[in-house]
């Protein structure tokens, strides 16, 4: 449950000086944990009386999934577009298997072009 | 002398407008003139910037309160350096700090590119000078901080309590500079985009800039994370608060931005999306104040609301309007032969990375725009806090982390089976073993074995390319093992200075793990004499003592912290303040630090005969080590930034050969990646 003195913390860890709500709060919390209250119950007074704003995460339904969701939903379709992307360029590039290719990175070749051009940028790189 | 600070700022925004003006026509009518008659304009421009934040300096130190802002953000009894830092504790302070921090860094682009990049440098200066003109439009028109009283108080109201504090002294200038300094290679790119050389020059010309933005970002969010942890006295730092959020985006995009970069520079594609990851950096820092000054998102750090929301967002849609525009215009010309061969090799981790990055980047936005969007859509307030973006972002997170030990040892283009196994056995070895002694040792969350076992990959990857390097050089160099490593390190600055800041990153965060899962808590009220146990620490409450300021009161409670064997290790001093002027309480926490975990101590309150004290104790473990990630990912950054003799040399033979094309000059002052 989020604390309702600005801070933006959760009750359980606001420790504001000047927090008059966080306190009496949990005093309450106490008192009806050990009236042998559920945490759902307890959850539901305190919704009731503050509204959705008291809880610290949205919930798991209607309109609120979509928070929930929408970074993975983003992040499936940003990678699907990466992948393709990715696989227009690969249909640009010479396949691995063609002989045009180069050889595997870490067995240079001095007829590759590809390293070649590498290997002087790099050394220009190094003058 | 408020009246000087108002000419200076009202002549800052004519000049603003001029060099704009004189950059722009000297560029397109190739009058080389203009072009130093507007550099010149900017230099003035700064000049007058500093005579502006120089007379509310004096103001605030001089405690001269017929100034509004004075008698809003300072006392008599303010403590000198924080009457100094009271500069960036209000809102007209921050924007004229923000203006200064823009006009010294447009003032060094423009001296660097004096010879430098003269078909683009105008544009960049030029847009660099727009963004001046409107932070100077709102110190000249909409917040003014030279602004009088009618009557003069005898007295301030003080500086907020929670700002005085020696992490907020340094706090908000390193974010600013950070933000701000992002605004160079936005103009570049900008400028780019405008003059249609979309070649990788504005990326290679400002490629420091970006370095130097990173590392003050990540400063920035390391102080403030820093703050909390030390003000809030809620044994935590980071509670995904809006503030904290706007400062953490920019971060991501531009850690994103220098991993791309590197495959334009390396192999000549992504260009419009490097292009976007800069805009939208920028976009991000202003979409930061645009929060942080609106009120739309209520938050602890916002401690200047006011109504400049809509001057900031409608700048934010003017700009993101305009260079999404640009970007259109040129996308035909943007579209690049790419080339990419397998998803094993370098240029796919990259693109990971930066799918990861901007991922977060987007969860993070999503929450916190989400009670906004629930709000017009259901007229119902709602709160996302920490526990969702914990949530969403911790799987993530594991992803980025097991990221940072592929993408340095993959090779380019592709790998082969072959070359993997040789490169990945060893730390492959290292994190399978930690994880298995992560269990022995009685680890059960699987979050935590699966993110220590990742955090050793990675680190065990850096530690085969250092070894991997050493060998190298003793081989062929006949070096001693030490001086090949001071030498592997300075001869190759920017890959190794980027290890340094991975493992910093990994460093960082194993503490935000540590600390995150095994925190645990004791309350107590105790009378002197008392004494409880957290962990192997006994706790002894020994009594109170009192002192009173005109400025602050405090009541120190004194505690003894006994170690397991019944020795004392140290005396902690938790305090409650008492503000005198702002009437406001606050509380001094005592931390006690160690590599293992952190003993926080908080006086929370005092009862009124004055003689039990309550008592919050959190135990975090690992803690440390997020701080002791952040140094590293500073000093990694140094390293990365050091100036490289030979490319000193090469600027120089360049400039005597006085090269007619700026590529060639642009080439050599920031070689390509690693």
């Amino acid at each position: 449950m989020t604390c309702q003195c600005g801070c933006g913390l959760t009750v359980a860890n606001c420790n504001m000086p000047t927090c008059g709500f966080s306190v009496p709060l949990r005093a309450e919390i106490d008192a009806m944990i050990r009236k042998g209250k559920s945490r759902a119950q307890i959850i539901a007074f305190y919704r009731h009386k503050y509204g959705e704003k008291i809880l610290s995460a949205p919930t798991a339904e209607g309109f609120n999934l979509l928070a929930w969701t929408m970074p993975f939903i983003a992040l499936v379709l940003g990678g699907g577009l990466m992948v393709l992307v990715v696989g227009r360029w690969r249909s640009n590039s010479p396949s691995p298997s063609a002989p045009s290719g180069s050889k595997p990175a870490g067995e240079p070749s001095p007829f590759d072009p590809e390293l070649r051009r590498r290997l002087e940028n790099e050394l220009k790189e190094r003058r | 002398m408020p009246e000087l600070g108002n000419l200076a700022l009202a002549i800052a925004l004519i000049l603003a407008v001029y060099s704009i003006g004189a950059n722009i026509y000297g560029a397109r009518r190739n009058a080389p003139d203009f072009i130093v008659s507007a550099r010149h304009a900017i230099w003035s421009m700064c000049a007058m910037i500093t005579i502006a934040v120089v007379v509310l300096w004096v103001a605030l130190l001089r405690s001269d309160f017929s100034l509004e802002y004075v008698a809003s953000y300072s006392s008599t009894t303010l403590p000198t350096a924080y009457k100094f830092t009271a500069l960036w504790a209000g809102q007209q302070g921050s924007l004229l700090l923000w203006a200064w921090l823009l006009a010294i860094f447009t003032s060094v682009a423009a001296f660097q590119n004096r010879r430098r990049n003269p078909d683009t440098a105008p544009y960049a200066l030029a847009v660099l000078a727009g963004v001046a003109i409107f932070f100077l439009w709102m110190l000249n028109f909409v917040t003014r901080p030279f602004d009088l009283l009618a009557v003069i108080p005898a007295e301030g109201t003080d500086l907020n309590p929670l700002l005085q504090n020696y992490w907020m002294a340094i706090h908000p200038p390193s974010l600013y500079t950070g933000y701000v300094s992002a605004s160079v290679p936005f103009a570049f790119g900008a400028a780019a985009l405008i003059t249609g050389k979309l070649d990788d020059g504005w990326i290679r010309s400002t490629r420091r800039w970006a370095i130097f933005s990173w590392f003050f970002l990540t400063l920035g969010n390391i102080f403030g994370a820093r703050w909390a942890y030390e003000v809030l006295g809620w044994g935590g730092y980071w509670a995904w608060d809006p503030v904290e959020n706007a400062a953490f985006m920019p971060w991501l995009v531009m850690t994103a931005y220098l991993h791309s970069v590197m495959i334009q520079e390396r192999k000549d594609m992504l260009k419009v999306w490097n292009l976007s990851l800069i805009g939208l950096a920028f976009g991000l820092t202003l979409f930061g104040t645009f929060i942080t000054r609106s009120g739309v998102i209520s938050s602890v750090h916002s401690f200047t609301q006011s109504g400049l929301g809509p001057y900031f967002l409608s700048f934010l849609i003017a700009v993101t309007l305009a260079y999404t525009g640009l970007l259109i215009f040129r996308s035909k010309q943007l579209r690049s032969p790419a080339e990419f061969e397998s998803y094993l090799s370098r240029e796919a981790a990259f693109l990971f990375n930066n799918l990861i990055l901007v991922g977060i980047t987007f969860a993070v936005f999503w929450g916190t725009i989400f009670p906004v969007l629930s709000e017009a859509v259901r007229g119902v307030k709602i709160t996302v806090g920490p526990p969702f973006f914990n949530r969403v972002n911790a799987p993530l997170a594991l992803g980025l982390v097991f990221l940072t030990g592929i993408g340095p040892l993959i090779a380019w283009r592709r790998t082969t089976p072959d070359n993997l196994v040789r490169s990945f056995a060893a730390p492959v070895a290292i994190g399978v073993a930690t994880g298995i002694l992560g269990a022995v040792a009685g680890l059960r969350q699987w979050y935590v074995l699966t993110a220590f076992s990742l955090g050793a990959f990675v680190i065990g990857t850096v530690l085969v390319e250092f070894r991997r390097g050493m060998n190298a050089r003793r081989h062929m160099m006949n070096e001693p093992r030490a001086k090949a490593l001071v030498n592997l390190v300075a001869k190759n600055n920017r890959r190794y200075g980027g290890y340094v800041i991975h493992v910093g990153v990994i460093v960082a965060f194993i503490g935000i793990v540590g600390s995150s899962f095994f925190r645990t808590e004791v309350k107590k009220s105790v009378h002197a004499g008392d004494s409880f146990t957290i962990g192997s620490y006994t706790l002894r409450f020994l009594g109170f003592s009192e002192v009173d300021t005109p400025h602050l009161a405090s009541a120190t409670a004194r505690i003894e912290v006994l170690g397991r064997d019944g020795r004392e290790i140290t005396v902690m001093t938790p305090a409650k303040l008492f503000y005198v002027r702002a009437q406001q309480p606050a509380t001094l926490v005592a931390i006690r630090s160690t590599p293992v975990s952190d003993l926080y101590v908080v006086l929370a309150g005092i009862d009124d005969s004055g003689k039990t004290a309550t008592l919050e104790v959190f135990l975090t473990p690992l803690v440390f080590w997020l701080w002791a990630g952040g140094v590293l990912m500073a000093l990694g950054t140094v390293i990365v930034m050091w100036p490289n003799v030979r490319e000193r040399a090469a600027i120089a033979t360049v400039l005597s050969r006085s090269s007619s094309d700026p590529n060639e000059l642009a080439d050599l002052v920031g070689p390509g990646g690693h």
